[in-house]
């Protein structure tokens, strides 16, 4: 380091002076100007500023020393389980509000009697009103029309009480499939392993809890 | 309240979550750090914006677990190393950085002093019936070149050693020391030329 650069940070207070009569002179120069720096007035940030990086401070997402305040992580897992149960639950209603609904839209069959509803009646005379005022050509192409209408097959019949009762048997395998996990969920307790919905329909499960043989290997 | 430390404070927020403490931080250090900036953009509106983004910059990388900051050394300097890059970024975007400054060892190499338009002069010595000394100080310092401003800035508003102007600066402590000294020996010249009678009894540099 040279000695003009020595003058500089012994007139910083960086460095020890030294004793030499020039160099004093330039440090005394250097102090000068130091003091005019120094006394400028200070800038300071707008306050809106200020506020706005605290603020930042403020809202910061990760606070290491306030991470023991959380809450266990056990209520979550098991609010994924129940979730997951009234996902199962919600599609097992689906699955019966449709057999219940596809069920009730089938046609009766001739061997069922039906009460016919007020409004159907209602409906009905209405109809034989019209047909009283209608002329008579008309009438006669109406009686055309209903005569071209095939009537409906028994073969056809059979199909679809076939296909009725095969609706109500899948009905009630969901019904009993809604109560068994309901009864399921209802005992569910804190951290008991989810067992799938097709172990307990199958009933593989009881043949993987047999006990092994003592003395087997 | 006793005085706490910029470590201790530090220590507080991030290990306590302590709001207060970094605002105290913040508020200890502004003048420093938004001195700085304006003397390096000399627009009062973009250095509050620089500050802004400084200080977001440092929470963030407060807030990351491997943060540039180690707890080794001050807290201020490692803010200021921030700031210095923000102020570069917008610089350097502006095209107005540039390196113009001689190697302060090489004695025979034009003066920023030769360098200097012919009306700084006239102007220099019209603006000392207007402004306040401190005004007409500071229009010196914003004509130094960027190199010298930097380390004048660094050492009166950033109130950091040489040394440690050295590290941020990436250059030597006989470089960092050479841009001081050559830029109070402009801004001298530039108040005796503009008639300042106070600073002529120690001659120059």
């Amino acid at each position: 380091m040279t000695p003009q650069l020595h003058v500089l940070l012994a007139a910083y207070d960086e460095a020890e002076v030294l004793s030499d009569g020039p160099r004093s002179h330039e440090e005394a120069s250097i102090r000068e100007m130091r003091v005019l720096l120094d006394a400028r007035p200070r800038q300071s940030p707008d306050l809106s500023v200020l506020d706005a990086v605290c603020a930042a401070a403020d809202s910061r997402p990760e606070e290491p020393g306030l991470r023991a305040e959380r809450p266990p992580v056990r209520p979550r897992r098991s609010w994924r389980i129940a979730r997951r149960m009234v996902g199962v639950l919600a599609a097992c209603s689906a699955l019966v509000w449709v057999s219940t609904a596809g069920w009730q839209l089938i046609p009766s069959t001739a061997t069922e009697t039906h009460p016919v509803p007020e409004q159907t009646e209602t409906a009905h005379q209405h109809a034989l009103e019209t047909v009283a005022l209608l002329e008579p050509q008309q009438m006669a192409v109406q009686t055309v029309r209903a005569a071209v209408v095939p009537a409906r097959l028994p073969e056809v019949d059979k199909a679809l009480a076939w296909e009725q009762e095969a609706q109500r048997e899948e009905l009630a395998q969901a019904r009993i499939r809604a109560q068994q996990i309901e009864m399921r969920l209802d005992s569910l307790l804190w951290g008991e392993p989810v067992r799938t919905l097709s172990l307990e329909a199958t009933g593989d499960l009881h043949h993987a809890l047999v006990p092994a043989r003592a003395g087997t290997p | 309240m006793a005085y706490l430390s910029d470590e201790t404070l530090v220590l507080r927020y991030l290990d306590k979550g302590d709001q207060r403490a970094f605002r105290m931080l913040v508020e200890r250090h502004q003048d420093r750090v938004f001195g700085y900036l304006l003397g390096m953009v000399r627009d009062r509106n973009v250095a509050n914006d620089l500050f802004q983004d400084t200080f977001l910059r440092v929470i963030s990388a407060m807030q990351k677990s491997r943060a540039t900051y180690t707890h080794d050394g001050r807290w201020l300097s490692w803010v200021m190393r921030i700031a210095r890059n923000a102020a570069l970024d917008y610089l350097r975007s502006r095209k107005k950085w540039q390196d113009v400054s001689p190697d302060p060892g090489d004695e025979d190499a034009p003066s920023f002093w030769d360098r200097l338009p012919d009306g700084d002069y006239q102007l220099a010595d019209s603006s000392i019936h207007e402004l306040e000394r401190n005004a007409f100080l500071d229009s010196c310092i914003a004509k130094l070149p960027p190199e010298q401003r930097e380390v004048l800035l660094l050492r009166h508003d950033g109130e950091l050693t040489f040394r440690e102007i050295a590290e941020m600066t990436d250059v030597s402590i006989n470089t960092a020391l050479g841009r001081m000294r050559y830029a109070l020996i402009n801004l001298r010249k530039m108040m005796q030329a503009a008639g300042k009678s106070e600073l002529s009894e120690y001659g120059s540099l």
